[in-house]
Parts: structure tokens; sequence; C-alpha cells
């Protein structure tokens, strides 16, 4: 009996797996798209030359190979180059190298990874949200994916602001849920992320110096005052969705059910309560008992009861209307949520295509057309050509945001080395070139777990399985578990297999390329967008300023600190990196000669040769290129500011 | 760079502690967004030298019973073997527990009519340690943060507050430079932050690190990495033998040593009074006796009052022959009280409506006893909240006149809209 019930968990566990890594979809426009991309690189490039003219300023020079490749891997991949793709990279001698570079980066899986990030940080994603109570690996899977499928940034956005339903039928409701009971404070950050206007002030009282008054605040939150985000318990199903949910449930009566609940409590005891636990949660989700976001025509939002102005009265009803610009048409029967978000993300809205644009500017420029990114004046733009210049390609280019980042990136002022000087943020900036940007938080550390295991992203956090994906005993226990038991998971993606839980003995026969553990010390080598969001305290990426995701929006820092240098000289991940257990360390092991081991370790961290007086210091230092002057050069050249700016 | 530090003087320390602050670094400077509506205002400094420049927060765990503490009554009235003994001050009657505290009673203070909104531990904690209510999603700064954030740095290498054996909590919503630096074990001080690396093994890797530092540098005269440098050298000094120092309590005598309490509560009030010394602003200590072992009744009393008892008028003793004592301010508090009534086990419950907290030292009016519970020891008057010990505390530090923004952008005043408590400020 004991043998066929093993017998039947080894078959039930390998029959189930986590989806397997595609390719994201290439970069290819249209030959319609490309001709509007070229002409874009041109009007940007007119429009910031006006400028530079004016000002009688020149271009930065421009950029060699090496800096060229680290520049937009970094951008658009997330990590700087590998000593091999740098190589290939500089060698190549076709003239149009580096477009076919932007292509190849723009369709990489490092893409999807490094702009998770972006969005991550945009909207406060953590991985447990309202105390774990809701899943927000659905949300995130799906955010991924709409990267994966270059899903275009304006229908991103109405997807998210329409969201109806359960999280487990409509994950893009996760945006919705993660400012579950602060709806004000919603509204808040919605118009500072898609509009690029702050009326934070105006949610309390009217601000003097702003151009927003608290009744019209509540008039544009009133679309949002139908919005209810509980138990979705009470919302109508139809009869066709009601027996596919009876059959669902009735899988949970299935004799795998049973059998995969013990296969992972082991104990009969145990499983057979837990199964019993598991088959009520299941009923409970199948009747709608699950985090929902939903309109409800009794809710409304008035003001508050405090209300201290003569222009209405307090508690007063307000009919919904827009902060910024006009009424874009649309059906007045669908719901206001429907509405607000139709009017939200129409390439008619040019606050809207303004924001996104700006922002995208600013993230390979380091710095916006006009700043604060979240708050736009246009009276405080220095050059009101170039940005209206970019809202135009926005929508042009129907928010396709790699093809704007195709775009950008082959602009004259990016193409030049970043400016030399720091510039205050008060002074205007005209663009002879981007600004210095230090790395991201997680730039700098999905750069080092690249130079620390090959293939990093290999290693993912898995989408949970969806209720429509449930068809059989197993994959209803997979289902129920994970939603019940909500721990960090890791799945490797090449396999479909989960290879790491949370609160796992990590002591277990997990790959070493995974996991990497020594006394008391152990690191994820997985990059940023799977490890938890944010990263725990104490976590490289904290140190390093990644965003907490909690009250402002775009909170990442890039400011250094005693602490975060500790981490980079003392750290794990530094001695994970300088042993020689890792990626580079094994790389070097196959060359014989030592210069060449020097520069391979120069062009794997800073992506550079070394100059003229470097490479007398390394005569003198690494005569022999022993191990542990291997070692100490890898700590050396990660310890320079060098490594983690872009310059 | 090595001994420039220790080379300068009180006054040329000072200057280069703020141009370090306001131009070179800029990591004092508090971000744009936490500043007042207009974003331009620099911070206020303090034109008067405020009377107090340091903290020491001492943090009893698990809720002190304030009727066996700082807030006695007389025998029969309420329940419990304690009773009020006279200390050295007219003004003040304190718990015969705390026999060594009433000598020095001309030197302390204490607020009777503390009240907080919840009875569960972790709740009333947070709220203890930041002034503000836990919310999910958010997590505010506590006070060494603040002060960090209106004073600027304390010392241009070491941090400017620092947690022993009372977790991690970061920095709250403040960016990671004003995060306290935590210690978990008093008397292995900052050994496990050091590398493991020889000493000549790393000074070949720095050295190398500044050599291949310079083109970059020299190609880019930007401030942004110069502070990258400048960080360098402090963390290089920070690891370096002389910076270890401080934290080592080691050096301290062992006579000293044994007046603090052999215990991680004592230890940690010792390696407090170091670092204040060596330029750390604000520093918390936990108790390592756990006071919610109350519920299971009186028996322990001893245990718990006599760790709170010795140590802390050590500390005051120790401040003061020092002559720190009237520039650092001791502060004794807790999450809740316990009730005054005992149990049938001779226990007391949680008592989160009327509690206490002593504070002693710099920027305190010394002998008196501020609000009073009522006369069955519940009910307190008048009701001075987490928020409003705060504010009393920054008051002292001279943490005045600056409006901080509370996240996402609502104007809002250090723990909400607190009042800070004049009496007994001196």
């Amino acid at each position: 009996m004991r043998t066929f019930l093993t017998l039947l968990f080894t078959i039930c566990l390998s029959g189930v797996a986590y989806s397997v890594r595609t390719p994201p979809a290439p970069f290819n426009p249209s030959k319609e798209k490309v001709a509007i991309m070229r002409v874009a690189v041109q009007r940007i490039n007119q429009a910031v030359e006006q400028k530079l003219i004016e000002k009688n300023l020149n271009y930065n020079s421009g950029l060699n190979d090496f800096l060229f490749a680290r520049r937009v891997y970094v951008d658009l991949t997330g990590t700087i180059p590998s000593y091999e793709e740098l190589v290939t990279f500089v060698n190549r001698s076709v003239s149009n190298k580096r477009t076919y570079l932007i292509n190849q980066l723009l369709a990489s899986e490092g893409y999807v990874s490094h702009n998770y990030n972006y969005f991550a940080d945009l909207l406060r994603i953590q991985t447990k949200m309202q105390g774990g109570k809701i899943n927000s690996a659905l949300f995130t899977g799906w955010l991924k994916d709409s990267i994966h499928q270059d899903k275009p940034y304006n229908r991103l956005v109405y997807e998210m602001v329409s969201a109806s339903g359960s999280i487990l039928e409509n994950p893009a409701t996760g945006y919705l849920l993660r400012d579950k009971d602060m709806k004000l404070d919603h509204v808040a950050f919605m118009t500072k992320i898609f509009l690029a206007k702050d009326i934070a002030c105006a949610q309390c009282h009217d601000h003097p110096s702003e151009e927003w008054t608290q009744k019209e605040y509540y008039a544009f939150a009133s679309y949002l005052g139908e919005l209810e985000i509980g138990s979705g318990k009470n919302i109508k199903k139809s009869k066709k969705q009601k027996s596919m949910l009876a059959e669902k449930e009735k899988l949970t009566n299935h004799p795998t059910f049973r059998s995969a609940v013990r296969s992972k409590y082991k104990k009969f005891s145990v499983a057979d309560k837990k199964t019993k636990e598991l088959k009520a949660e299941f009923k409970d989700i199948t009747s709608g008992n699950h985090p929902s976001a939903f309109d409800n025509a009794k809710s409304n939002l008035p003001l508050p009861e405090d209300y201290q102005y003569d222009d209405a009265k307090p508690g007063e009803l307000l009919k919904p209307s827009f902060i910024v610009g006009r009424s874009l048409g649309g059906s007045t029967k669908k719901s206001k949520r429907e509405q607000l978000a139709y009017w939200l993300a129409h390439p008619d809205n040019g606050w809207f295509s303004l924001a996104i644009a700006n922002r995208m500017w600013a993230r390979y420029m380091g710095r916006g057309v006009v700043e604060p990114l979240h708050d736009v004046k246009m009276k405080n733009c220095p050059n009101p050509a170039l940005l209206k210049t970019l809202a135009e390609v926005m929508v042009a280019l129907d928010f396709d945001l790699r093809a704007f980042s195709w775009v950008i990136l082959h602009t004259n002022a990016y193409n030049r080395l970043a400016s030399r000087k720091k510039i205050d943020e008060k002074e205007d900036y005209l663009f002879p070139g981007p600004i210095l940007r230090r790395m991201s938080a997680e730039q700098i550390w999905d750069s080092l777990v690249t130079l620390m295991v090959k293939d990093p992203l290999r290693y993912r956090q898995p989408s949970p399985i969806s209720l429509a994906e449930v068809n059989d005993g197993w994959s209803a226990f997979h289902f129920v578990d994970n939603l019940t038991d909500e721990k960090y998971r890791l799945v490797d993606s090449s396999t479909g297999n989960l290879v790491l839980t949370e609160g796992d003995d990590y002591t277990a026969s997990y790959e070493q390329t995974l996991m990497t553990k020594k006394g008391k010390k152990s690191i994820i080598l997985a990059r940023a967008s799977e490890l938890p969001q944010p990263a725990p305290a104490g976590h490289f990426l904290q140190k390093f300023g990644q965003s907490e995701r909690l009250f402002v929006v775009g909170a990442s820092s890039k400011v250094g600190s005693v602490p975060q240098l500790m981490e980079l000289m003392n750290g794990f991940p530094t001695e994970v990196l300088t042993g020689k257990d890792s990626l580079l360390f094994q790389k070097l092991q196959s060359i014989a000669d030592p210069r060449k081991k020097a520069e391979v370790v120069f062009l794997s961290i800073l992506n550079r040769k070394p100059t003229e007086d470097e490479k007398e210091l390394l005569l003198q230092e690494m005569e022999n290129s022993t191990s542990e002057e291997l070692s100490d050069l890898i700590w050396a050249l990660l310890n320079t500011p060098e490594f983690f700016f872009i310059k | 760079m090595k001994d420039t530090f220790s080379n300068l003087d009180e006054s040329s320390r000072r200057s280069f502690l703020l141009h370090a602050a306001y131009s070179t670094l800029g990591v004092s400077l508090a971000p744009s967004y936490l500043l007042g509506a207009e974003n331009t205002e620099p911070l206020k400094k303090p034109t008067v030298k405020p009377p107090c420049e340091r903290v020491i927060f001492l943090y009893m765990k698990g809720g002190m019973s304030q009727a066996d503490t700082f807030d006695p009554k007389e025998k029969g009235t309420i329940g419990g073997k304690s009773k009020p003994i006279k200390t050295q001050s007219p003004d003040l009657l304190l718990s015969d527990q705390l026999p060594k505290l009433a000598q020095q009673a001309k030197d302390l203070s204490v607020i009777r009519s503390m009240t907080t909104k919840t009875g569960a531990h972790s709740q009333a904690r947070y709220v203890m340690h930041t002034g503000y209510r836990q919310k999910t999603g958010m997590t505010h700064p506590q006070l060494g943060s603040w002060a960090q954030m209106f004073l600027g740095k304390s010392h241009p290498v070491l941090p400017s507050s620092v947690l022993i054996a009372s977790g991690n909590p970061g920095p709250g919503f403040l960016p990671p430079d004003y995060s306290p630096m935590p210690i978990g074990n008093a008397s292995r001080g900052i050994k496990d932050l050091l590398p493991e690396i020889n000493q000549e093994q790393l000074n070949k890797r720095v050295r190398l690190a500044q050599k291949f530092s310079s083109a970059f540098s020299h190609y880019f005269p930007h401030d942004d990495v110069k502070a990258y440098s400048d960080f360098y050298n402090q963390t290089i000094k920070f690891m370096s033998g002389d910076m270890a120092e401080p934290f080592d309590i080691q050096k301290e005598p062992g006579n000293l040593r044994a007046q603090y309490g052999n215990h991680p509560f004592g230890q940690g009030a010792l390696l407090a009074r170091r670092l204040i010394e060596r330029g750390v602003r604000y520093i918390e200590v936990t108790s390592s006796q756990n006071w919610d072992s109350m519920h299971g009744g009186t028996n322990s009393l001893n245990r718990l009052s006599n760790e709170l008892d010795g140590t802390v008028s050590a500390l005051m003793n120790d401040l003061r022959n020092r002559d720190m004592l009237k520039s650092t301010m001791i502060v004794v508090t807790t999450e809740f009280g316990r009730t005054p009534k005992v149990k049938g086990n001779g226990g007391r419950d949680h008592h989160p409506n009327g509690f206490s907290a002593m504070l002693a030292g710099g920027g305190i009016k010394g002998g008196i006893a501020v609000g009073e519970t009522d006369a069955d020891g519940r009910d307190p008057f008048p009701e001075y909240e987490p928020k409003d010990l705060h504010a009393t505390i920054a008051t002292a530090l001279g943490m005045t006149g600056t409006k901080i923004r509370r996240l996402p952008g609502r104007p809002s005043f250090l723990g909400g809209k607190p009042k800070p408590i004049k009496e007994i400020l001196s």
C-alpha cells in the first residue's frame, strides 16, 4: 500500500509543473512604425539642438563601443554586459551594429525583468500586501506577462484602472487592491504617476499656491466613488460562472487532491485535517470570498464632514469631473471607473502622454525634460518644444514603450558622454548628453548576480496558477495551497520545477547557482525582479536604495551611506563574487596568461580596458595573477565608484 | 585622511561636520520631498545651544509596572507589596523597589500620566518608538532618525543613532542613511560587521581600489562621485581599529562594568555611555528582563526592579562623574503600564490607560513629578501620549520650528500634533 502511494505522489509531483520560459515578443516593428521612429529621432534631435545652439552650447563628446555597450545593457537589460557579450559587440564590424544591439536587447528577458522593476517602483508593489491577505504574485505575474507580450502602456493602465472582479479572475485588480482602505491617497498616487500632477495637498484643504481646490479633488476622486475593495461574495455571478465554479469545486473530492495534500504534509493525521481545511478554503474562494475590486452603485465619496469652504456643503456628493483637461467622449453608460480609465489612457489626453514620455526620457537621460516627474508645470520647462515632441512621439507610436526606447536610444543626446559636473536640481539642463547616473539598486544587484552565476533569470518567481487552470485534483490543491500558504517560491523556468520555498532548509540539495550558504549567511542568486518585493531589511538591495514601496512614488534612492559600502566591502555577495566558485572566477581559470586574466576582470566589471597607468599598476601588483591577487583585483574594481556609475 | 578627524579640535570638528553634512555629502539634508511646503527653506538651526545634546532611551520591555516603580501609592489603596519611600527630593516619592534612584532623585523627574491607546504589546511598542499608530504599508522613523534629519549627523564617522538589543527597525520612510545602527550584543559590539579578512589584505585591497578610482574621479569632478569617495573614506575609517574602538566595552575598567550590572542591559547602558561620549547622539537600550513576567505575580519584581535601579543609577553616576549628565538626557519608559489592582495569583495585567516615564539629566528639571493617576492608580491626568513624550525630547534637543511633511504629502508634525511637556523641561 505504501509503495503504491509513494508511486502516486511521484507521478503527481512530476505531472504538474509551473510554466516554462518562453522568449519575449520579438522586437519587429512594422515598416510604417520604423518610418515614424526614424522621423521621431530627427525631430527630437532638432528640438534638443535648437536649444543648445540658442544657448551656445555643444554636445558632450561621443561614446566609444565599450561605453555604448555598457550603457545600453544597463539601460535595457538592467545589468552590465558579460565579458563575452562586450567583446562580441566591440569586435563586430557591421556599420549599424549599435542598432542591432538595441533591437536585440529590446527583445531580451533582461528587458522584461528590468522594466518590471521600474513599474514595481512606480506602483509600489509589495509581495505581501495588506498584511499578507492579498497574493500580489498574481498581479506581478500579470505585469511581467504584459511587458513580455509588449502590451501598449495605455492599454496596461486602462486595464488596471478599470479592473473589476476577484484577483483570481482578473489579476490587474492588484493595482487597486494595493491601496485598499486609502482611496483618497490612491487618487493622489494615480495623478502623480499617470498625469504628472501632484494634487495631494488638496486632499485636505485648498492650497494657496496650487491650482486645485479640495472640491476639485473630491470631484475627481468621485470617479472612484463606487469602487469597493473587499470580499467578492456579493458580486453577482452568471449561471455559467456558477456552474463552472461548482465544477471546479468538485475536483477537491478527487482522490488526487487528497494525495497531493499528503505529499506535502507527510503525516497522515496532519494531512487528513489539512485536506478538510483546504477543501473548505477552496469552497470559500470559489463562492467569491477572495479580495476583489468591484463597483457598488450605493457607494459614494462625499465631501468630508469638516469641509470648510463656501462653494459646497460638508458631506455633499459631487458630480465627477476631471482634474486636468476635458472630457474626451466615450460612453456615459459605463461605470464611472471605466469612464475614468477611458479618459485617462486616451491618446488625446495630453497630460497622460506627456507624463510617460517625460518619465521615459528621464529613465535614459537621468533627468526629465522638466522636473519633478510627478508634478510637471509647463512654466518650469526649459525646453517645451522637446517635451511636446516627446509626447507626440509617444502617441504616434501607440504607447509602444519599446519603440519609444528605441527612439531615445538613437538620439544624438543619448549617444554622448554623461555631463562631467553635477547639475543642480534648480538649474536648467538642456541635454548636451545624459547626466551622470548612479545605477539603481536593482541594476547594481543584477550586475553582481550576473557576475556570480550563469543565466540567473533561469530562476523565477512563479505566477500562482489561476482558477482557469484548475482541471484536476492536483491542480486544485496546487491552486488553493498557493493562496493559503503564501510562501515565497522560486521555479527553475527551464524545467518548470519548484526549486525553492521560503522557510525550507536551504541546506537541501539546491543547485549551487541558485542558493549560496555559509554558516548563518545565505543569499538567493536570483535577479531583483524575482526576489521578495521589496527585498527584506538588511538585504543588499535595501542598502543600495531600493524603494520601500510605501507612501512615495519612485522612492528609490541613489545616495551612498556607510552601511551600504560596508555591505559592498565586507558583505556576503562580495565574498561570493571574489570566491573561487563565482562565474567570473571560473572564467579566469581557463586563461593561462596572467595579463589576460587581469584584462578579463577589467572588461567584466568596469567594461573597459585598463589605462596605461593601470596596466603598469597591474604589472606591479598582479605579477602572477594568483587566486588571491585576482580576488583582490575583483574586490578593488567593485569598490570603485566607477563600477556603479553610468558614464 | 586617517588622522584628520582625531586631530581636529572641537570647533573645527564641528565646522567640518557642517561642511561635510551640507555641502560635500549632501546626506544630512532631508530629501526634498520631506521638507516644508516650499521645499526651499533650509532646516532651521537652533540659534541657542540646546540644553540637551544627547539622549539615552532605556526601554523596559513587556510593560513596566508603574505602581512598583515611579508611581507608588500608599499601602492599602492599591494592591501589591511596594510602598512609597522618601527620596533626595522633597517633591518626589518613589517605590521602595528603587532605593538607588531615590538617592539621585534631585536629578530625575517622573511623568505619571502617560497613556496609550492600545494594550497589545507590539502595537504599543510601535507607538512608543515612533509616536504614530501602526498602519499597514507604512513604517515611521524613530526619534534618532528624526533628530538626524533636523540636526544633521552628530559625528562625521560614527552613526548618529544606535539601537542596542532593540531590533533593526530601519529608517522608516526616511532614506537609508537615517537608519539607526543596530547592535545585537553589547559585549560583541560591531565585530560582526567587520571584514573577515586580515587587515593587511584589506589595506592592499583598499589601496588598489583607490588607485583604480583615480581616473574616473579625475574625469568626472562630480559631486555625486565625490560623495561616494567620501563615503568610502568614512567606511574605511570606520572599519579601521580606532573606529571600532568606541564599540568595544572590553576597554572599560572591570569595576565600572560590574557597577552597570553583569547583564545585557547593564553592558548595553555602558556601551551607550561610551558611544555618547564619542559623538553618537541617540541611543536606545532595551532591558534584558521582561516585565511581562508580572502576569505571573510579583515574585519576579525584585529581579526586574534591581536591574532597572542598578543600571540606571550607575549610568547617572557615571555621566555625572564625567560632567555629561547635564547635557545628556536619560529616558526610562515602556509600552504600557500594569494594573494597580493585583489578580488572584498576585499578578498584574496590561494597563495602557496610565503609566509612567522617567526623565533625567540634560534639559530636565529634576526632583518633580508631572501629572498623576487617580487615587486608585487608574485614570491619568493630564493625559500625555507617547508623541508628547517625543515632542518633549525633541524640544530639549532643539528640534523645533520645522514642518515635516508626512507622506504622501500632507503636512504634519513629528508624531502627529504633539504637545511638549513644558513643566518637566528646565
